[in-house]
């Protein structure tokens, strides 16, 4: 099957000349976002492939939000009220979706020109509900940026492939991928059960027999927190995310091939090795009197650094890799902690947190 | 999103091993004739990354045992020698990993299989 259908070519928006169309509506959940839409809906625009529609939606912003992309002819919707999380925005805009595929992508993302064309592949093969591509932060200049930009770097360029060569991709993420919009409908839509929607959908398209693609030549730009303050909000959703999806699915996981290792080991080191690093290690280095434990915070310097080395000599990045890498070595001490919180506050405590707080 | 802290852990050690088993799967598929070159080329890539990090790994116990007096090795004191910090944590590791698969390997025979939704 081929979605880009030639003879339809049209001009489908404004500004774009003829081109290759395809059945693809672009849904972008928008809360104040009137500094970076624009950028967000050009990028679109600008695709290789033209799509069928795309839609805003204004989640009941106090800025200019809605304004901004006024002239550049998509379609804005405004909810009678804020939907609450970015899954509510999304959910209000499949409502009226009728393409084929539908692509969620965050307001403050952008595109690479091909992005959508390369991921349009995945979508060759029918069983396919879902399909990612590559995320890259578009800044790289605080100490927050540049852990993120490591940590992107080495998951995208090893183990994400790696899950997509084992058909399972943990997360089909939630700022930009590509969806089969019947079965996204069939599955109630993205799900705010969680704070993780672009996890619970992923694991959902699993448990009822579809499949995930990642798609490495498809790549997005974010705009990551650049301060502790928006990155603490993140993280509190991610870790708080990730342990209410485990709590929620752990009895259907536990049946999937490859996925059911990948949350074991995933969890393993959420718990065991977050309390080693930030509780055991310094422990024994007091306890020893010894700084050779402080060693472990380091030793797998080459393992992060191979891979992300290896992309940054293909884009021509090597001496931003290099030094953002002690920023990454603060960042997932940070990550430690909000993992540990999470889990305590969740499983121990039972205490479920439920706010979604805009990260960036 | 990489849950746990990314490159800590049995992780790390997960993936590699996923990719050391890559060409045996490949195989599989050959045989069965789902395979092309394209897919070959991909598995080439992520064993040259796991290759190397393997490497750094050596390399830098390697250097850590050079560097760190052998009455520093408070880690397993009754075996100071050399190599105990390129070997040992690694066979620890594994150890670990093997206990955890094969921990929800077993776990799945004990949970009801849900219907398909």
């Amino acid at each position: 099957m081929n979605l880009l259908n030639e003879t339809n070519a049209r001009v489908a928006l404004k500004g774009v000349s003829l081109r290759k169309t395809c059945p693809l509506t672009v849904i972008i959940p928008a809360y104040n976002e009137g500094k970076s839409l624009a950028d967000t809906v050009k990028s679109v625009l600008k695709q290789t492939v033209a799509v069928q529609e795309i839609i805003v939606v204004d989640d009941c912003s106090t800025d200019n939000t809605g304004q901004v992309v006024l002239d550049l002819g998509v379609k804005v919707l405004r909810p009678p009220q804020n939907t609450g999380s970015k899954a509510g925005a999304q959910n209000y805009a499949l409502q009226v979706t009728n393409s084929e595929l539908t692509m969620a992508i965050d307001a403050d993302t952008v595109l690479a020109e091909d992005a959508i064309e390369k991921l349009l592949e995945a979508f060759d093969d029918g069983k396919v509900a879902a399909a990612c591509g590559f995320v890259i932060p578009r800044y790289v200049n605080t100490l927050w940026e540049r852990g993120r930009y490591i940590e992107y770097l080495f998951a995208f360029t090893f183990f994400k492939p790696i899950q997509d060569y084992y058909d399972k991709p943990l997360i089909s993420s939630g700022c930009f991928s590509m969806y089969r919009t019947d079965i996204l409908k069939g599955n109630g839509g993205w799900s705010t059960r969680t704070l993780a929607e672009d996890m619970d959908l992923t694991w959902s398209f699993y448990q009822s027999g579809h499949k995930v693609r990642f798609i490495g030549d498809a790549v997005c730009y974010p705009i990551e927190p650049h301060s502790f303050l928006f990155m603490r909000k993140q993280l509190k959703r991610w870790c708080h995310g990730f342990v209410q999806n485990v709590q929620l699915h752990w009895r259907n996981i536990v049946h999937i091939k490859y996925l059911r290792s990948m949350v074991t080991v995933s969890l393993w080191d959420a718990v065991v090795a977050s309390f080693v690093y930030l509780i055991l290690l310094p422990l024994l280095a007091i306890a020893f009197r010894n700084p050779v434990f402080l060693i472990g915070y380091i030793i797998d310097v080459p393992a992060v650094l191979i891979p992300t080395v290896a992309v940054a000599i293909k884009r021509k990045e090597i001496l931003r890799v290099l030094t953002s890498l002690p920023a990454f070595f603060v960042l997932r001490t940070v990550n430690g902690i909000f993992m540990l919180e999470a889990i305590v506050s969740e499983w121990v405590f039972k205490k479920s947190f439920r706010v979604y707080e805009k990260g960036h | 999103m990489v849950a746990g802290i990314p490159g800590t852990g049995i992780g790390g050690i997960f993936y590699l091993m996923s990719a050391f088993c890559m060409p045996l799967r490949e195989m599989t598929k050959l045989v069965r004739g789902k395979s092309n070159l394209m897919r070959w080329k991909f598995i080439v890539m992520q064993l040259g990354l796991a290759s190397g990090i393997v490497m750094g790994f050596w390399i830098t116990g390697w250097i850590l045992a050079m560097v760190i007096p052998q009455k520093a090795h408070v880690f397993f004191i009754i075996t100071s020698n050399g190599k105990i910090l390129k070997i040992t944590p690694f066979i620890t590791a594994i150890t670990v990993l093997f206990t955890v698969l094969l921990s929800v390997e077993l776990l799945r025979f004990f949970v009801p299989k849900p219907h398909s939704r």
